[in-house]
């Protein structure tokens, strides 16, 4: 039996330590999944608790076919979409009602773009901040489907949209993406370069 | 497309297992609540936010009977944890006692404290609840 077996087990028991163990090791991937859809930290919070509250609930419906890190990302993600429903229902809002908004483009080839993009180790952070601050229903579609293995058909019956709306709203969010990155990634390399000029002029100064 | 893969890839890379820092623990969620009761079916919730309150006493079918400092009293005669039982808009609470309402409409009051009491009461149980 694996050691993971062994402590689901242990849960399906209710024995609390276990319980303990499991929250320590997955709450804050469970926070971070939440605020990629909810983009607020405090939500995400209660996204955290509720989703643990559905697993203790629901452990005895885990039968160990899929991994059990899957099926609690699942349950994350569905408590946070839920969350989302919720918010735009009160707001009503439409997750195709977020349009891509102008920027003004400079003309750039996309092979020039993807060398300038992929030279450039981007932190964790700086990735977050740039899926984040896409547009509401890009960002739900494109974490939906690239970060927690949605599927088009299944984003669409989330969502409460078609699959090809669930396939524009991924491209446009990738495009999107990879604008913003050029960006950031071109601000890096100046950064970069003013750096080592400093320290060239430096050196001979000094 | 597939000449956008690329930037699923660098995103994947970054943020598929991203993990943030929690403040809550464990003891949080089930706070207050012995196993005994989360082996029945978790009956009594005390929570730090109206919201997850609400919707969790939404998802264990939990009437929330009362989030007031009148019931919070009660409480802590049975032995809860009250230590930042707050104060209840009247608007909020005429939403809560009505728990069949619809439930996520009730509005998140954050001037109101810290934590808010959800509480079914039912004496019985309670007596099963330690501290």
């Amino acid at each position: 039996m694996k050691n993971e077996d062994f402590e689901i087990e242990k849960l399906k028991n209710c024995e609390r330590k276990a319980f303990d163990k499991l929250f320590r090791k997955y709450a804050g991937i469970v926070k971070a999944i939440a605020y990629r859809y909810v983009k607020d930290w405090e939500k995400a919070d209660d996204i955290v608790q509720e989703t643990f509250i559905i697993i203790y609930k629901k452990i005895e419906q885990y039968e160990g076919r899929g991994s059990f890190e899957g099926w609690l990302k699942r349950i994350a993600v569905n408590t946070a979409l839920k969350h989302i429903k919720e918010e735009q229902k009160n707001r009503k809002e439409d997750v195709e009602n977020y349009q891509l908004t102008e920027e003004k483009e400079e003309e750039v080839n996309e092979e020039d773009m993807k060398s300038l993009i992929e030279s450039v180790d981007f932190s964790k952070d700086e990735i977050l901040e740039v899926v984040m601050n896409l547009p509401k229903g890009f960002r739900t579609v494109f974490c939906l489907y690239v970060l927690d293995n949605f599927r088009h058909k299944e984003i669409a019956e989330q969502l409460g949209i078609s699959e090809s709306t669930s396939k524009t709203q991924l491209l446009r969010a990738r495009k999107l993406l990879q604008k913003r990155l050029f960006i950031l990634a071109k601000e890096k390399h100046k950064v970069k370069k003013v750096n080592f000029l400093k320290q060239v002029i430096g050196k001979r100064n000094g | 497309m597939d000449n956008l893969n690329y930037i699923d890839k660098i995103v994947k890379s970054k943020l598929e297992n991203y993990s943030v820092p929690v403040k809550t623990k464990t003891k949080d969620i089930f706070k207050n609540t012995s196993k005994k009761v989360l082996n029945k079916a978790t009956k009594y919730v005390l929570y730090s936010s109206l919201t997850v309150a609400v919707s969790v006493a939404g998802l264990l079918s939990i009437d929330v009977i009362s989030i007031a400092p009148k019931q919070a009293i009660a409480a802590k005669n049975y032995k809860f944890s009250i230590d930042n039982v707050c104060k209840v808009d009247k608007k909020v609470l005429s939403n809560i006692t009505e728990p069949e309402q619809n439930i996520h409409n009730i509005p998140e009051n954050k001037d109101n404290g810290k934590d808010i009491v959800v509480i079914e009461i039912e004496k019985t149980e309670i007596d099963t609840v330690k501290r």
